[in-house]
């Protein structure tokens, strides 16, 4: 794929000085991950609960949104039942929805601070997508937006963009082993049909023609 | 106005052109990229109006304190006044600027959980807002970011997401935004610059959500990467793109002038906050731009939101299409989110935004377009919405997951157009979803009797429509309704209308929630696309009215989806022998690979309809269940889950002749026993199981079984002269046979127990 030089200095650029990026007075600048397992661990790392299940309610309360899961398969930090997660209103307001009744996922969350308030980890990353693949089928997750957390040389695709599934177990495999840093990498896998991609979805537009 | 066909640009499928011509000012709700905040019904006097700050200059106020331990408080108030200063355009009529400092340097010191709400010094909480609109907290040591966000979120691994938190937290009743709060994590920056200037980068986009932008998707290629990403089409990839792009520790590294607004960027900004007449700071906005503005619409002409349009420039005198589109704006963006369904009611208060007006359902808007003095043609393209830009990552106002765009990208021309002319356009999209409203979906005071099948194919045409049905369930069965979403094409699809289901009691008062069962959140079931409500069995059978609607109580062409009721209303015969037998199960929903059960036990299906069921009924024995005592008959769709199960329909029953063999026997075969009188006239052997007689298992001293047989059931005075056994010989396989001989007919006339056989032989 054709890329502008400057742009290819750029990333080169930004590579390099991502490598050191560890700095003196404490900050240091985490280097992104470089594959879809590197992010689940760098979620598992963070996260204080872990665990596939679905969301029950979610019912604002003042300055709090309270927000109960049905735990269906505990991963870290949680045993089965329901778990109730509290947050900042703030990062509810104007109407913006973080989650949605009935949506099933992989959540991984904060544990909860000294004012017993969470929230997901890195955001939207992470709430890894359930996909039931029917009652003879092993679960797939949706990991596009982890893989918009993978690192990439600037102007091009994500990886494995066609490919934006991984089996339920091998990531489950992947976040309780978080700590061994050499793993095999997750074999990706199609979508189902049934999901667009985000090149499916998206007409690109070229410059119209000359007139005539 | 007048109609005006441009000649020379590729023309898609408008229709009819209107122009323009006077220097007419757009009113101050034509947009691109988007508004962030649109007011709904509640608590405003208007809906679907865009909201934008209360004044024009919103102050923002520092914390006194430093950033880290790396980045002194001059620093970071430097840094933050370059981030704003990026919004502060001539022709936009805003102005950030900085009022002071804080009284105190924020931390958890001085933040707490009260229990209910979090609690900030009174000049940062929200209803101090006339004197403080924008508080800034230096978070030093992260215990601001951890308080809000959970233990460990302050982490430097998260400051791609965490490093800038904000919240825009009081709305006036007048549609404006009068307050909000913004967190700088200082455990993302020390010595070394390059963190600050990514701080910085993630500030201006944060700014551009303070001010009322929501995000905007143009030239996504940048992002996915698709096709070749050119220097000229980064230029123009807005600073408000919904997701980095992560090619370093650095975001603002992967983007070309990563602190520099696009001309999106202003031309959203500009439409929230229009200059309306030129002063010695500010500019006229509509002074060098031009506005286009109309619909995209279904075949059907209802409009379809969620469409993205974009708008490329030949700006007059250049003769030169830009290769790129410049601005965006999105379709329905002022049309209701959320206008709640019958099942789970109104929507929440937090949900209700935009306006139930239909024609804002499709509309969109591009108010300012740079254009030069000399004025620009435009061709006008539409797209979809890329699917991960849905949450926090929404484009535009919207809440409900990304619907797929139905039909072909359309493209049009506009102009040419002097500066300050404005222009409509009206995209009807190709091949798209052409479903009117005219199924039969009845009402919920007169519901429709679903097909006889039990499955049927509809649309949830229009805004708030719900579909209505009516069925009557026998007493003690349960049943289940799948709903699955689908596409054009008729193919399960998760991005198109997401079904919920309500079933009430027909006699329940209308406009109440559902009381019989629910299924208030789409896509429940095991099968992609699909909502699933499995409902139990009553003591009654009982007239029940059915809805289906769409859970944000959307309504499109293309909101197509098959219904399946899976209801089994009978079975014949409802009682069988001990030796099982054929059975028919009616009802509907039907269909191949459905599973029976009887009394838990598998029967064998051996043909099946959607309206019918033959299979093969288990034995008694096998099936666990005892002569006399109902069972169970289930049907299960193992590829849905779903199920439907009539209890205690059947029995079986000892004795009950189920089928009847004459044989006769050759003269010459022996059959193994001899009669101690010889036979008197013609005799019949006649194998039978009598009704009510029955071949019972004995255990014989050696651990064998062996069959005996009980009689009653031969002619009564006939019976069994003690207790005979098969033979004495013992065999566990299969039923016994009691084999007797009628020694001639008339009155007097005895059957004999004579032949016998544990296999049945006589």
């Amino acid at each position: 794929m054709r890329v502008s030089g400057w742009v290819l200095l750029l990333a080169m650029g930004a590579g390099f000085c991502g490598a050191v990026g560890q700095q003196a007075g404490g900050a240091a600048a985490d280097l992104p991950a470089t594959s879809v397992a590197g992010v689940l661990r760098s979620l598992a790392s963070r996260a204080g609960v872990v665990f596939v299940g679905q969301v029950q309610r979610i019912v604002p309360k003042d300055g709090v949104v309270e927000i109960t899961f049905l735990v269906q398969q505990p991963v870290m930090g949680v045993v089965g039942g329901t778990y109730v997660e509290r947050e900042w209103t703030g990062r509810w307001s104007g109407g913006q929805q973080r989650y949605w009744v009935g949506q099933r996922a992989m959540f991984f969350l904060y544990s909860p601070s000294a004012a017993g308030l969470s929230s997901s980890v890195y955001g939207m990353a992470g709430v890894v997508p359930l996909v039931r693949m029917g009652a003879k089928a092993d679960p797939l997750l949706d990991v596009r937006m982890l893989a918009t957390r993978v690192v990439r040389p600037l102007g091009s695709p994500m990886r494995d963009a066609g490919l934006g599934a991984i089996a339920l177990a091998d990531a489950k495999s992947v976040v309780t082993n978080w700590r061994v840093e050499k793993q095999p990498e997750i074999v990706r896998r199609p979508l189902p049909v049934a999901m667009p991609t985000a090149d499916s979805s998206v007409e690109q537009h070229g410059a119209p023609d000359a007139q005539r | 106005m007048r109609s005006v066909r441009l000649r020379g640009v590729r023309d898609g499928w408008v229709r009819r052109w209107m122009v323009g011509c006077a220097l007419a000012l757009v009113a101050a709700t034509a947009w691109a990229g988007g508004p962030r905040f649109i007011t709904g019904t509640s608590g405003y006097a208007q809906a679907g109006i865009p909201m934008a700050w209360y004044t024009a200059q919103p102050m923002y106020f520092t914390d006194p304190g430093d950033l880290s331990s790396g980045v002194t408080h001059a620093q970071a108030d430097a840094m933050v006044a370059s981030a704003a200063g990026v919004w502060n355009v001539p022709t936009a009529n805003i102005t950030l600027a900085q009022g002071g400092q804080l009284s105190e340097h924020v931390s958890g010191a001085n933040s707490y959980f009260n229990g209910t709400d979090v609690v900030f010094p009174a000049d940062v909480e929200a209803t101090n807002y006339q004197a403080i609109q924008i508080p800034i907290v230096y978070d030093s040591d992260g215990s601001i970011t951890d308080l809000l966000l959970g233990g460990g979120a302050s982490d430097p691994s998260g400051c791609l997401q965490n490093g800038v938190l904000e919240s825009v937290d009081s709305f006036g009743s007048n549609a404006t935004i009068q307050h909000a709060v913004i967190v700088l994590n200082g455990r993302c920056v020390g010595s070394n610059p390059q963190q600050l200037l990514q701080m910085q980068y993630q500030l201006t986009r944060v700014f551009g959500r303070v001010l009322g932008l929501a995000w905007s998707q143009l030239n996504d290629n940048v992002f996915t990467g698709v096709k070749t990403v050119t220097a000229a089409q980064m230029a123009v990839w807005p600073l408000m793109h919904p997701i980095d792009v992560i090619c370093s520790a650095y975001t603002y590294q992967c983007m070309q002038n990563p602190f520099t607004l696009r001309i999106d960027d202003v031309a959203a900004l500009v439409a929230l906050y229009p200059v309306m007449t030129t002063t010695s700071t500010k500019t006229q906005s509509r002074l060098n731009t031009v506005a286009v503005s109309g619909a995209v619409n279904f075949s059907t002409h209802q409009g379809m939101e969620l469409v993205n349009v974009v708008a490329t420039r030949n700006l007059t005198g250049t003769g030169v299409w830009e290769p790129y589109p410049v601005v965006s704006g999105m379709a329905g963006y002022l049309f209701q989110q959320n206008g709640g369904n019958p099942v789970s009611g109104t929507e929440p208060a937090s949900e209700n935004a935009g306006a139930n007006v239909l024609a804002d359902e499709g509309a969109w808007s591009m108010a300012y377009i740079p254009s030069g003095t000399a004025g620009t043609s435009l061709y006008l393209a539409t797209e979809g919405i890329n699917p991960l830009y849905t949450g926090e990552y929404a484009v535009g106002p919207y809440q409900r997951p990304a619907v797929t765009i139905s039909g072909g990208g359309v493209t049009s021309g506009a102009g040419p157009l002097t500066s300050g002319m404005s222009a409509t356009a009206t995209f009807t999209q190709t091949l798209s979803a052409s479903n009117w409203c005219q199924y039969p979906d009845g009402t919920e005071t007169n519901p429709a009797t679903p097909n006889a099948t039990g499955w049927w194919n509809a649309t949830l045409c229009a805004p708030g429509y719900t579909a209505w049905r009516k069925m009557t369930i026998n007493a003690n069965t349960s049943w289940t309704i799948e709903v699955t979403a689908t596409n054009e094409a008729g193919s399960a699809k998760l991005q198109k209308v997401q079904p919920v289901i309500g079933v009430w009691n027909a006699s329940d008062a209308v406009g109440t929630l559902p009381t019989v069962s629910s299924q208030a959140a789409a896509m429940n079931s095991m099968s992609l696309g699909m909502t699933q409500l499995q409902t139990p069995g009553s003591a009654s059978s009982t007239p029940l009215r059915i809805a289906i609607a769409d859970q944000f109580g959307g309504g499109r062409p293309d909101f197509t989806y098959t219904a399946r009721i899976l209801y089994a209303s009978g079975v014949a015969p409802t009682q069988l022998g001990a030796g099982g037998g054929q059975i028919v199960i009616t009802g509907m929903g039907f269909r191949l690979g459905n599973q029976v059960t009887v009394n838990g036990v598998a029967a064998t299906v051996l043909s099946w309809t959607s309206t019918q069921i033959v299979a093969t009924a288990p034995a008694m024995v096998a099936a666990g269940a005892s002569s006399g005592t109902a069972v169970d008959v289930t049907v299960t769709d193992p590829s849905t889950g779903g199920s439907t199960d009539m209890q205690g329909v059947m029995k079986y029953v000892v004795g009950m002749i189920d089928q009847i063999q004459l044989v006769s026997a050759p003269a010459t075969l022996e059959t193994g026993f001899v009669a101690p009188t010889p036979f008197a006239g013609a005799s019949v052997w006649d194998r039978r199981r009598y009704a009510g007689g029955e071949c019972q298992r004995d255990v014989c001293g050696d651990r064998q079984r062996r069959w005996s047989c009980v009689g009653y059931g031969v002619p009564e005075r006939s019976r069994l002269r003690g207790e005979d056994r098969c033979n004495g010989a013992c065999s566990d396989a299969g039923d016994g046979y009691c084999c007797w001989r009628r020694d001639g007919e008339g009155d007097g006339d005895e059957w004999r127990r004579l032949g016998t056989g544990c296999d049945g032989g006589c």
